[in-house]
């Protein structure tokens, strides 16, 4: 019953810390995308660089920025300037319903998936322009808190009093993009009556450097423009999320510290009943720190399979878990070092709850603890 | 006993001159330091006369015309940028966040307090020949005198100034 609790309580924990850890490490992954070979660069309207939705610069910049700065990534003729509209929008899963989900939609036009690279089409097609056709991402279900047959190719969603069919699914894992819903640019653009302007151009660098661009933006005042390197623009939004980050740890920190007392409670109720066990052993001629390390081990032991016990559910229910956040949604991610702190807390809990009562158990005399019962 | 007196005494030569090496290494790097905070040459010691507001520069200055402007650092978050050669300047006359009373705005020298438009009119850019601004200790919301060459002028909203000279106000 006792190496039952301390199987559970163990568990517990690690399961709790898996699950904080897999969030910040979803968290961070998604808002921080560290690929080295990804070197591209947002232009967003001036004084918009906590938020590319509420940028709007003129359409013009994308073949100004892509004409005026030389050694933008290039292929078979075309530049990787991609003009896009980020824009949070209200949809409905259908003409009848009352109910307005948040997407986050972003129109593109084809060159979005050179500038895009992790963006991969795992079905359908992209959609055509004037044609009332989306693309989702694979976590947009959870975006918009639907079924995930909801959005399946052939399926509809409603904005702007119709309904749009769904052509393709892409897969952008580790980015934001995983949780959009991608239209054409022009039909994004006429939906929120914002034609001749865009929310940003992303541009992937080739000989070019991030100076280039950003001497370009400094130099056209006229245009209002400012350029990001995408990286920073997507760290500066993690940072914003630091105080939930730190919310959350504090959390797991004191649920531990929970978890910690309920062992120590249990190993209390475990050694008391050893008492006269420990002094037999004790005036066998055992030392004090052999029977300390022997309870230990016996702690550690069960709270190691406990954690094993906890990971094993923590891997198969926890991870890839989609959750919903205002920048769009990201998957719980529990990789080798999160399990790593989860299975050393775990540990944590066997040693820390052993240590005070199987030092309480030695400090009665061998005569009075032979006589107990 | 005299074996032991010469190893003591190696040991301490070793160590005296080992401390010598580390005072020369500890000379060397202060050396370094202060190379790097020597002024750079486009830092201006005097300041140039007959300086004009950005505004009235904006409104007649032509491309290739000897210039003196004065105005301050900003008008954007990030008006100087590690590693590149340009940056930003506001008139004078265009209050920053920080001169509005009550403002708690972190970045006054984006002058967010202000419309665009008004941004747009009274800035300008400076463009130094392949330097780094910070080398010169250039910093946000620094009032300067900027003397150099009008640069192309693709519209009325558009000034650069290829800098030649820079001083800082105040220092």
């Amino acid at each position: 019953m006792r190496l039952a609790a301390s199987l559970i309580g163990s568990s517990l924990v690690v399961l709790l810390v898996l699950a904080s850890g897999g969030f910040i490490r979803g968290m961070q992954i998604t808002l921080n995308p560290t690929d080295p070979l990804q070197t591209n660069v947002m232009i967003l309207g001036v004084g918009s660089e906590e938020g590319v939705e509420r940028s709007q610069i003129d359409a013009s910049v994308e073949g100004i920025s892509a004409a005026s700065v030389p050694g933008l990534k290039e292929r078979a003729g075309v530049i990787y300037a991609s003009p896009e509209i980020h824009a949070a929008l209200p949809v409905r899963a259908d003409a009848n319903s009352d109910k307005d989900l948040n997407a986050v939609m972003r129109g593109v036009r084809p060159v979005a998936l050179l500038v895009h690279p992790e963006v991969e089409i795992i079905a359908g097609r992209p959609p055509q322009a004037g044609m009332d056709e989306i693309m989702v991402g694979a976590l947009a279900s959870t975006r918009l808190g639907l079924p995930i047959e909801r959005v399946a190719i052939g399926q509809t969603l409603h904005f702007d009093d119709r309904d749009w069919t769904i052509v393709g699914q892409f897969s952008a894992t580790g980015s934001v993009m995983n949780a959009e819903v991608w239209i054409p640019l022009t039909d994004l653009q006429i939906a929120t009556n914002r034609e001749s302007s865009l929310s940003c151009v992303v541009v992937t660098l080739d000989d070019a450097s991030f100076t280039d661009v950003d001497v370009f933006a400094k130099s056209r005042l006229d245009l209002e423009i400012t350029a990001i390197p995408e990286q920073e623009y997507y760290a500066s939004i993690a940072a914003f999320y630091g105080p939930i980050r730190i919310m959350i740890i504090v959390t797991a920190v004191l649920i531990a510290s929970g978890g910690v007392l309920g062992g120590l409670n249990t190993m209390y109720a475990a050694f008391a009943a050893r008492v006269r066990e420990v002094g037999m052993l004790q005036s066998l001629g055992f030392t004090s720190r052999a029977i300390v390390i022997n309870l230990i081990e016996e702690s550690v032991f069960a709270a190691a399979c406990g954690a094993l016990i906890g990971t094993i559910i923590g891997l198969l229910l926890l991870d890839g878990l989609a959750v919903r956040f205002s920048m769009g949604a990201f998957a719980l991610t529990l990789d080798a070092p999160v399990v790593l702190i989860g299975l050393l807390g775990g540990l944590l809990v066997g040693i820390v709850g052993a240590i005070p009562p199987a030092i309480r158990c030695l400090r009665l005399p061998i005569p009075e603890a032979l006589k107990s019962i | 006993m005299y074996i032991k007196s010469a190893v003591v005494l190696a040991a301490s030569v070793a160590l005296v001159s080992g401390c010598g090496e580390q005072s020369q290494t500890a000379s060397n790097s202060e050396n370094t330091n202060s190379a790097s905070t020597t002024p750079v040459a486009w830092i201006l010691e005097t300041q140039p006369e007959n300086a004009v507001s950005i505004a009235d520069a904006k409104a007649s200055a032509e491309e290739g015309q000897e210039i003196v402007i004065r105005g301050r650092i900003g008008g954007r978050k990030v008006p100087i940028t590690d590693g590149s050669p340009v940056f930003t300047v506001v008139d004078m006359n265009l209050p920053h966040c920080g001169e509005i009373p009550g403002d708690k705005c972190a970045t006054p020298w984006d002058y967010c307090c202000e419309t665009a438009e008004d941004i747009t009119a009274n800035a300008a850019t400076i463009r130094l020949a392949s330097a780094d601004p910070k080398l010169g200790g250039l910093s946000e919301l620094d009032e300067v005198v900027i003397k150099g060459t009008v640069g192309p002028r693709p519209n009325a909203d558009v000034l650069t100034i290829n800098a030649t000279g820079v001083y800082v106000v105040g220092e």
